[in-house]
Protein backbone atom coordinates (compact mmCIF):
# COMPACT_ATOMS: atom_id res chain seq x y z
CA UNK A 1 0.00 0.00 0.00
CA UNK A 2 1.43 2.83 -1.10
CA UNK A 3 1.84 5.59 1.58
CA UNK A 4 1.16 9.09 -0.41
CA UNK A 5 2.73 11.40 2.41
CA UNK A 6 5.76 9.45 2.02
CA UNK A 7 8.62 11.94 -0.03
CA UNK A 8 11.67 10.54 -1.63
CA UNK A 9 14.67 13.43 -2.06
CA UNK A 10 17.60 12.41 -5.01
CA UNK A 11 21.08 13.92 -3.19
CA UNK A 12 23.42 15.43 -5.42
CA UNK A 13 26.23 18.42 -4.16
CA UNK A 14 24.28 21.31 -5.40
CA UNK A 15 23.89 24.67 -4.03
CA UNK A 16 20.48 24.02 -3.51
CA UNK A 17 20.24 21.23 -1.47
CA UNK A 18 19.60 22.55 1.93
CA UNK A 19 16.65 24.54 0.37
CA UNK A 20 15.31 21.69 -1.37
CA UNK A 21 15.65 19.27 1.57
CA UNK A 22 13.47 21.98 3.61
CA UNK A 23 10.66 21.84 1.33
CA UNK A 24 10.59 18.60 1.00
CA UNK A 25 10.64 18.39 5.40
CA UNK A 26 8.08 20.99 4.53
CA UNK A 27 4.95 19.08 1.92
CA UNK A 28 6.23 15.91 4.59
CA UNK A 29 5.18 17.69 7.74
CA UNK A 30 1.82 18.66 5.85
CA UNK A 31 1.13 15.53 4.90
CA UNK A 32 2.06 13.40 7.75
CA UNK A 33 4.85 11.28 6.04
CA UNK A 34 8.50 10.84 5.99
CA UNK A 35 11.29 11.68 4.33
CA UNK A 36 13.91 9.57 2.75
CA UNK A 37 17.05 10.90 1.79
CA UNK A 38 18.73 9.22 -0.99
CA UNK A 39 21.83 9.48 -3.19
CA UNK A 40 22.66 6.87 -6.06
CA UNK A 41 25.63 5.62 -6.43
CA UNK A 42 27.42 3.29 -9.18
CA UNK A 43 29.12 0.03 -7.61
CA UNK A 44 32.82 -0.43 -8.18
CA UNK A 45 33.07 -3.77 -6.22
CA UNK A 46 29.77 -5.31 -4.86
CA UNK A 47 31.05 -5.21 -1.07
CA UNK A 48 32.35 -1.51 -1.73
CA UNK A 49 31.91 1.10 0.80
CA UNK A 50 30.40 4.49 -0.91
CA UNK A 51 33.46 7.11 -0.97
CA UNK A 52 34.29 9.82 1.61
CA UNK A 53 32.60 12.22 -0.92
CA UNK A 54 29.40 10.40 -0.99
CA UNK A 55 28.80 10.10 2.45
CA UNK A 56 29.70 13.81 3.35
CA UNK A 57 26.98 15.11 0.81
CA UNK A 58 24.25 12.75 2.42
CA UNK A 59 24.85 13.65 5.91
CA UNK A 60 25.15 17.86 5.15
CA UNK A 61 21.32 16.82 3.67
CA UNK A 62 20.82 14.84 6.58
CA UNK A 63 21.91 17.27 8.87
CA UNK A 64 20.12 19.68 7.18
CA UNK A 65 16.36 17.91 7.64
CA UNK A 66 17.16 17.21 11.17
CA UNK A 67 17.21 20.97 11.91
CA UNK A 68 14.29 21.88 9.76
CA UNK A 69 11.91 18.85 10.60
CA UNK A 70 10.43 18.56 13.94
CA UNK A 71 12.14 15.86 16.54
CA UNK A 72 9.93 12.98 15.48
CA UNK A 73 10.64 13.06 11.94
CA UNK A 74 10.61 9.91 10.06
CA UNK A 75 13.88 10.38 7.77
CA UNK A 76 15.59 7.48 6.12
CA UNK A 77 18.88 7.73 4.43
CA UNK A 78 20.48 5.82 1.82
CA UNK A 79 22.86 5.29 -0.71
CA UNK A 80 21.58 2.98 -4.03
CA UNK A 81 23.08 1.12 -6.49
CA UNK A 82 25.95 0.46 -4.78
CA UNK A 83 25.82 -2.97 -5.43
CA UNK A 84 25.09 -2.51 -9.21
CA UNK A 85 26.99 -0.75 -12.33
CA UNK A 86 25.27 1.98 -13.81
CA UNK A 87 26.96 3.47 -16.56
CA UNK A 88 24.05 6.40 -17.45
CA UNK A 89 21.90 8.69 -15.95
CA UNK A 90 18.74 6.77 -16.84
CA UNK A 91 20.38 3.93 -14.92
CA UNK A 92 20.26 5.99 -11.67
CA UNK A 93 17.22 6.84 -12.49
CA UNK A 94 15.66 3.22 -12.79
CA UNK A 95 17.49 2.74 -9.47
CA UNK A 96 15.56 5.65 -7.94
CA UNK A 97 12.29 4.38 -9.26
CA UNK A 98 12.75 0.72 -8.07
CA UNK A 99 13.34 2.35 -4.58
CA UNK A 100 10.47 4.37 -4.65
CA UNK A 101 8.51 1.56 -5.90
CA UNK A 102 9.82 -1.10 -2.83
CA UNK A 103 9.12 1.65 -0.28
CA UNK A 104 5.56 3.27 -1.08
CA UNK A 105 7.08 6.32 -2.11
CA UNK A 106 4.13 9.00 -3.36
CA UNK A 107 6.25 11.63 -4.91
CA UNK A 108 9.61 12.57 -5.38
CA UNK A 109 10.81 16.23 -4.82
CA UNK A 110 13.59 17.04 -7.31
CA UNK A 111 16.31 19.69 -6.93
CA UNK A 112 16.58 21.77 -9.73
CA UNK A 113 20.21 21.72 -9.57
CA UNK A 114 20.25 17.89 -9.71
CA UNK A 115 22.17 16.12 -11.41
CA UNK A 116 23.88 12.71 -11.89
CA UNK A 117 27.25 13.80 -13.89
CA UNK A 118 28.46 16.64 -15.42
CA UNK A 119 26.45 16.15 -18.79
CA UNK A 120 23.32 16.06 -17.51
CA UNK A 121 22.06 19.99 -18.11
CA UNK A 122 23.43 19.91 -21.83
CA UNK A 123 22.74 16.15 -22.99
CA UNK A 124 20.23 14.30 -20.55
CA UNK A 125 17.87 16.18 -18.75
CA UNK A 126 16.72 14.50 -15.58
CA UNK A 127 13.22 15.68 -15.89
CA UNK A 128 12.32 14.80 -19.29
CA UNK A 129 13.56 11.14 -18.37
CA UNK A 130 10.98 11.01 -15.46
CA UNK A 131 8.24 12.45 -17.29
CA UNK A 132 8.44 9.21 -19.61
CA UNK A 133 8.70 7.11 -16.70
CA UNK A 134 4.82 9.01 -15.54
CA UNK A 135 5.86 9.40 -11.63
CA UNK A 136 4.86 11.67 -9.55
CA UNK A 137 7.47 14.56 -8.76
CA UNK A 138 7.59 18.13 -8.56
CA UNK A 139 10.73 20.44 -8.78
CA UNK A 140 11.03 22.26 -5.15
CA UNK A 141 10.74 26.13 -5.48
CA UNK A 142 14.80 26.94 -4.74
CA UNK A 143 15.71 30.67 -5.44
CA UNK A 144 18.13 30.54 -7.96
CA UNK A 145 20.18 33.77 -9.53
CA UNK A 146 19.88 33.14 -13.11
CA UNK A 147 22.64 31.39 -15.34
CA UNK A 148 26.26 31.17 -13.63
CA UNK A 149 29.29 29.26 -14.60
CA UNK A 150 29.99 26.83 -11.55
CA UNK A 151 33.49 26.32 -10.52
CA UNK A 152 33.28 23.06 -11.69
CA UNK A 153 32.31 24.13 -15.02
CA UNK A 154 34.87 26.73 -15.35
CA UNK A 155 37.66 24.03 -14.54
CA UNK A 156 35.83 22.03 -17.07
CA UNK A 157 35.98 24.50 -19.61
CA UNK A 158 39.24 25.18 -18.96
CA UNK A 159 40.56 21.97 -19.21
CA UNK A 160 39.06 21.59 -22.78
CA UNK A 161 40.15 25.10 -24.26
CA UNK A 162 43.77 23.92 -23.25
CA UNK A 163 43.69 20.45 -24.83
CA UNK A 164 42.04 21.79 -27.46
CA UNK A 165 44.83 24.29 -28.40
CA UNK A 166 47.58 22.30 -27.81
CA UNK A 167 46.43 20.00 -30.08
CA UNK A 168 45.63 22.43 -32.79
CA UNK A 169 49.37 24.01 -32.42
CA UNK A 170 50.53 20.30 -32.54
CA UNK A 171 49.02 19.51 -36.07
CA UNK A 172 49.16 22.80 -37.54
CA UNK A 173 52.02 24.23 -36.42
CA UNK A 174 50.94 27.90 -36.71
CA UNK A 175 53.04 30.62 -36.31
CA UNK A 176 52.21 34.09 -37.04
CA UNK A 177 50.12 35.80 -34.86
CA UNK A 178 46.49 35.66 -36.75
CA UNK A 179 46.74 31.76 -37.02
CA UNK A 180 47.51 31.42 -33.08
CA UNK A 181 44.52 34.42 -32.10
CA UNK A 182 41.93 32.18 -34.74
CA UNK A 183 43.13 29.37 -32.71
CA UNK A 184 42.34 30.74 -28.81
CA UNK A 185 38.99 31.91 -30.17
CA UNK A 186 38.35 28.38 -31.61
CA UNK A 187 39.50 27.01 -28.52
CA UNK A 188 36.80 29.30 -26.41
CA UNK A 189 33.95 28.18 -28.46
CA UNK A 190 35.25 24.70 -27.91
CA UNK A 191 35.49 25.15 -24.42
CA UNK A 192 32.08 26.95 -24.26
CA UNK A 193 30.07 24.74 -25.91
CA UNK A 194 31.67 21.34 -24.68
CA UNK A 195 32.08 21.94 -20.63
CA UNK A 196 29.12 20.14 -19.87
CA UNK A 197 29.55 17.07 -22.91
CA UNK A 198 32.88 16.26 -22.97
CA UNK A 199 33.52 15.23 -18.98
CA UNK A 200 31.30 13.14 -17.24
CA UNK A 201 32.66 14.35 -13.90
CA UNK A 202 35.18 17.83 -13.07
CA UNK A 203 38.46 15.70 -13.26
CA UNK A 204 40.29 15.40 -10.17
CA UNK A 205 44.02 15.57 -10.06
CA UNK A 206 44.89 12.14 -8.38
CA UNK A 207 42.68 9.79 -10.04
CA UNK A 208 43.53 11.10 -13.55
CA UNK A 209 47.09 11.18 -12.80
CA UNK A 210 46.94 7.17 -11.79
CA UNK A 211 44.40 6.37 -14.79
CA UNK A 212 47.20 8.35 -17.20
CA UNK A 213 49.86 6.41 -15.92
CA UNK A 214 48.49 2.84 -15.94
CA UNK A 215 47.22 4.45 -19.43
CA UNK A 216 51.02 4.06 -20.54
CA UNK A 217 50.59 0.10 -20.10
CA UNK A 218 47.21 0.04 -21.48
CA UNK A 219 47.76 1.41 -24.80
CA UNK A 220 50.76 -0.93 -25.69
CA UNK A 221 48.75 -3.84 -24.52
CA UNK A 222 45.66 -2.75 -26.01
CA UNK A 223 47.50 -2.05 -29.30
CA UNK A 224 49.46 -5.41 -28.98
CA UNK A 225 46.44 -7.05 -28.41
CA UNK A 226 44.74 -5.56 -31.55
CA UNK A 227 47.58 -6.59 -33.69
CA UNK A 228 47.71 -10.56 -32.72
CA UNK A 229 44.07 -10.61 -32.92
CA UNK A 230 44.17 -8.89 -36.75
CA UNK A 231 46.60 -11.95 -37.63
CA UNK A 232 44.20 -14.30 -36.24
CA UNK A 233 41.53 -12.63 -38.66
CA UNK A 234 43.38 -12.23 -41.58
CA UNK A 235 44.04 -15.94 -41.30
CA UNK A 236 40.16 -16.59 -41.09
CA UNK A 237 39.81 -14.01 -43.56
CA UNK A 238 42.30 -15.61 -46.48
CA UNK A 239 41.83 -19.30 -45.19
CA UNK A 240 39.45 -20.88 -48.18
CA UNK A 241 36.87 -22.23 -46.39
CA UNK A 242 36.04 -19.13 -44.38
CA UNK A 243 36.04 -20.72 -40.74
CA UNK A 244 33.68 -18.11 -39.25
CA UNK A 245 31.16 -18.87 -36.68
CA UNK A 246 29.34 -15.45 -35.71
CA UNK A 247 27.78 -15.04 -32.47
CA UNK A 248 25.46 -12.61 -31.07
CA UNK A 249 25.72 -11.85 -27.00
CA UNK A 250 24.61 -9.54 -23.97
CA UNK A 251 27.37 -8.85 -22.02
CA UNK A 252 27.14 -6.63 -19.11
CA UNK A 253 29.98 -4.72 -18.74
CA UNK A 254 30.95 -4.30 -14.58
CA UNK A 255 32.42 -0.88 -14.70
CA UNK A 256 30.24 2.03 -13.59
CA UNK A 257 30.10 5.37 -15.94
CA UNK A 258 29.65 6.53 -19.32
CA UNK A 259 33.29 6.74 -20.01
CA UNK A 260 34.72 3.47 -18.70
CA UNK A 261 32.00 1.80 -20.92
CA UNK A 262 32.72 3.59 -23.83
CA UNK A 263 36.39 2.45 -22.97
CA UNK A 264 34.79 -1.01 -22.78
CA UNK A 265 32.91 -0.74 -25.83
CA UNK A 266 35.40 0.31 -28.21
CA UNK A 267 38.13 -1.92 -27.30
CA UNK A 268 35.69 -4.62 -28.01
CA UNK A 269 35.50 -2.92 -30.96
CA UNK A 270 38.94 -2.15 -32.14
CA UNK A 271 39.79 -5.98 -31.53
CA UNK A 272 38.93 -7.86 -34.84
CA UNK A 273 36.68 -10.58 -34.10
CA UNK A 274 34.19 -9.17 -31.82
CA UNK A 275 31.96 -5.67 -32.55
CA UNK A 276 30.07 -3.94 -30.38
CA UNK A 277 26.31 -3.38 -31.90
CA UNK A 278 24.47 -1.55 -29.54
CA UNK A 279 24.81 -0.01 -25.84
CA UNK A 280 22.30 0.43 -23.33
CA UNK A 281 23.61 1.77 -19.45
CA UNK A 282 26.37 -0.70 -18.90
CA UNK A 283 24.70 -3.77 -21.18
CA UNK A 284 26.27 -3.99 -24.54
CA UNK A 285 25.19 -6.15 -27.70
CA UNK A 286 28.26 -7.96 -28.87
CA UNK A 287 28.43 -9.73 -32.23
CA UNK A 288 31.52 -11.91 -32.73
CA UNK A 289 32.88 -13.83 -35.73
CA UNK A 290 34.22 -16.84 -34.13
CA UNK A 291 34.14 -18.69 -30.87
CA UNK A 292 37.70 -18.16 -30.01
CA UNK A 293 36.74 -14.43 -30.43
CA UNK A 294 33.54 -14.85 -28.23
CA UNK A 295 35.33 -16.97 -25.45
CA UNK A 296 37.95 -13.96 -25.14
CA UNK A 297 35.20 -12.11 -24.60
CA UNK A 298 33.32 -13.72 -21.77
CA UNK A 299 36.71 -14.44 -20.10
CA UNK A 300 36.95 -10.78 -19.69
CA UNK A 301 40.13 -10.41 -22.24
CA UNK A 302 38.57 -7.05 -22.58
CA UNK A 303 37.52 -6.44 -19.55
CA UNK A 304 39.80 -6.67 -16.88
CA UNK A 305 42.32 -4.04 -18.72
CA UNK A 306 39.62 -1.31 -18.32
CA UNK A 307 38.81 -2.34 -15.16
CA UNK A 308 42.31 -2.06 -14.43
CA UNK A 309 42.22 1.43 -16.31
CA UNK A 310 39.79 3.08 -14.51
CA UNK A 311 39.72 0.92 -10.95
CA UNK A 312 43.77 -0.10 -10.13
CA UNK A 313 45.38 -3.56 -10.26
CA UNK A 314 42.43 -5.02 -7.53
CA UNK A 315 39.99 -3.85 -10.16
CA UNK A 316 41.48 -6.30 -12.75
CA UNK A 317 40.85 -9.36 -10.13
CA UNK A 318 37.15 -9.73 -11.37
CA UNK A 319 36.15 -12.89 -13.02
CA UNK A 320 35.07 -12.30 -16.80
CA UNK A 321 31.46 -11.75 -17.63
CA UNK A 322 31.09 -15.17 -18.39
CA UNK A 323 32.04 -16.80 -15.36
CA UNK A 324 30.61 -13.89 -13.52
CA UNK A 325 27.04 -14.83 -15.50
CA UNK A 326 26.50 -11.01 -16.59
CA UNK A 327 25.63 -12.23 -20.23
CA UNK A 328 23.25 -13.57 -22.48
CA UNK A 329 23.95 -15.73 -25.85
CA UNK A 330 21.08 -14.42 -28.22
CA UNK A 331 21.97 -15.61 -31.28
CA UNK A 332 25.13 -18.10 -32.62
CA UNK A 333 26.09 -21.84 -31.44
CA UNK A 334 25.91 -23.27 -27.83
CA UNK A 335 28.54 -22.48 -25.66
CA UNK A 336 30.84 -25.07 -24.72
CA UNK A 337 29.34 -24.94 -20.68
CA UNK A 338 27.35 -23.08 -18.79
CA UNK A 339 29.93 -20.81 -17.69
CA UNK A 340 30.64 -19.84 -21.24
CA UNK A 341 33.20 -21.81 -22.28
CA UNK A 342 35.82 -21.00 -20.04
CA UNK A 343 36.76 -24.73 -18.99
CA UNK A 344 40.29 -24.53 -20.83
CA UNK A 345 41.73 -21.42 -18.94
CA UNK B 1 69.75 0.10 -47.80
CA UNK B 2 69.73 1.80 -44.92
CA UNK B 3 68.01 0.13 -41.82
CA UNK B 4 64.86 2.85 -42.14
CA UNK B 5 64.49 2.09 -45.26
CA UNK B 6 64.25 -1.77 -44.88
CA UNK B 7 61.79 -0.60 -41.77
CA UNK B 8 59.60 1.49 -44.37
CA UNK B 9 59.79 -0.60 -46.87
CA UNK B 10 58.83 -3.29 -44.06
CA UNK B 11 55.77 -1.11 -42.11
CA UNK B 12 54.08 -0.10 -45.60
CA UNK B 13 54.14 -3.69 -46.95
CA UNK B 14 52.45 -4.70 -43.51
CA UNK B 15 49.95 -2.01 -44.25
CA UNK B 16 49.32 -2.64 -48.08
CA UNK B 17 48.63 -6.53 -46.56
CA UNK B 18 46.27 -5.92 -43.61
CA UNK B 19 44.40 -3.54 -45.74
CA UNK B 20 44.43 -6.11 -48.46
CA UNK B 21 42.91 -8.25 -45.56
CA UNK B 22 40.03 -6.03 -45.25
CA UNK B 23 39.08 -5.90 -48.43
CA UNK B 24 39.17 -9.68 -48.90
CA UNK B 25 37.18 -9.54 -45.94
CA UNK B 26 34.44 -6.97 -47.62
CA UNK B 27 33.89 -9.23 -50.75
CA UNK B 28 34.19 -12.73 -48.51
CA UNK B 29 32.10 -12.36 -45.13
CA UNK B 30 28.07 -13.18 -45.42
CA UNK B 31 26.77 -10.31 -43.22
CA UNK B 32 26.54 -6.34 -42.95
CA UNK B 33 27.86 -7.06 -39.21
CA UNK B 34 30.64 -9.13 -39.99
CA UNK B 35 31.66 -7.24 -43.22
CA UNK B 36 31.87 -4.25 -40.76
CA UNK B 37 34.57 -6.26 -38.83
CA UNK B 38 36.56 -6.42 -42.15
CA UNK B 39 35.87 -2.85 -43.26
CA UNK B 40 36.74 -0.89 -40.01
CA UNK B 41 39.39 -3.25 -38.02
CA UNK B 42 41.69 -4.95 -40.18
CA UNK B 43 41.69 -1.27 -42.03
CA UNK B 44 42.89 0.08 -38.19
CA UNK B 45 45.82 -2.13 -38.51
CA UNK B 46 46.52 -1.19 -41.88
CA UNK B 47 46.21 2.46 -41.58
CA UNK B 48 48.48 2.45 -38.08
CA UNK B 49 51.34 0.45 -40.48
CA UNK B 50 51.07 2.68 -43.18
CA UNK B 51 51.34 6.06 -41.02
CA UNK B 52 54.16 4.35 -39.02
CA UNK B 53 55.81 3.90 -41.99
CA UNK B 54 55.45 7.63 -43.06
CA UNK B 55 56.77 8.50 -39.74
CA UNK B 56 60.09 6.68 -40.08
CA UNK B 57 60.18 7.71 -43.97
CA UNK B 58 59.62 11.15 -42.84
CA UNK B 59 61.80 11.17 -39.10
CA UNK B 60 61.60 14.33 -38.01
CA UNK B 61 59.63 15.52 -34.49
CA UNK B 62 56.86 17.13 -35.67
CA UNK B 63 56.10 14.95 -38.51
CA UNK B 64 56.11 12.10 -36.17
CA UNK B 65 53.94 14.42 -33.58
CA UNK B 66 51.46 14.54 -36.62
CA UNK B 67 51.49 11.03 -37.63
CA UNK B 68 51.33 10.06 -34.32
CA UNK B 69 47.78 12.09 -33.51
CA UNK B 70 46.86 10.60 -37.09
CA UNK B 71 46.63 7.65 -35.20
CA UNK B 72 44.99 8.72 -32.43
CA UNK B 73 42.12 9.78 -34.45
CA UNK B 74 42.06 6.80 -36.56
CA UNK B 75 42.16 4.87 -33.75
CA UNK B 76 39.20 7.16 -31.96
CA UNK B 77 36.86 7.48 -34.92
CA UNK B 78 37.08 3.94 -36.77
CA UNK B 79 35.09 2.35 -34.24
CA UNK B 80 32.61 4.93 -33.69
CA UNK B 81 31.85 4.33 -37.39
CA UNK B 82 31.85 0.64 -36.62
CA UNK B 83 29.13 0.86 -34.06
CA UNK B 84 27.69 3.33 -35.92
CA UNK B 85 26.74 1.28 -38.98
CA UNK B 86 26.09 -2.27 -36.66
CA UNK B 87 23.98 -0.38 -34.44
CA UNK B 88 21.81 0.97 -37.60
CA UNK B 89 21.51 -2.43 -38.89
CA UNK B 90 20.44 -3.92 -35.80
CA UNK B 91 17.77 -1.54 -34.90
CA UNK B 92 16.61 -1.66 -39.13
CA UNK B 93 16.54 -5.38 -37.66
CA UNK B 94 18.12 -6.70 -39.93
CA UNK B 95 19.19 -10.37 -39.46
CA UNK B 96 22.57 -11.73 -37.98
CA UNK B 97 24.14 -14.60 -40.11
CA UNK B 98 24.82 -17.59 -38.34
CA UNK B 99 25.77 -20.89 -39.27
CA UNK B 100 22.37 -21.87 -39.22
CA UNK B 101 21.92 -20.18 -42.64
CA UNK B 102 25.04 -21.42 -44.12
CA UNK B 103 23.12 -22.37 -47.81
CA UNK B 104 25.71 -21.57 -50.80
CA UNK B 105 22.17 -21.46 -52.53
CA UNK B 106 20.93 -18.68 -50.44
CA UNK B 107 19.15 -16.50 -52.40
CA UNK B 108 19.05 -12.37 -51.39
CA UNK B 109 16.13 -10.74 -51.28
Amino acid sequence: MADHGTILVPIAPSSTLEQTVSHAIGLARERDGGVHLVRTVSGRYADEEPAEVDKRVLERAERRAREAGPDDLSLTTAFLGTDQYMAAPSEHIECLLEYAAANGIGEIVLDPNYTIDATAPTLQSLESILERTGVDFEQAPVATDGWQPTGEELIRAGLIGIVAFVFYVGLGGPTYPFALASGVVTAVIAAALLRNVAFETTPRLGPVAGTVARGLYFVPYLLWEITKANVLFAYVVLHPSLPIDPGLDRVDAAVGSGLSVTAFANSITLTPGTLTVDADGHHLLVHSLNQSAREDLLEGVHEAPVRYLFYGSEGADLPGPGERGDFEAILGPALEDENGGVTDE
Amino acid sequence: MTLITALVIAFAALGVFFTFVAAVGMIRLPDIYSRTHAATKADTLGAGFSILAVALYFGTAGEILRAGLLVVFVYYTNPTAAHAIARAAYSRDIDVWTTKDDDSSEETA
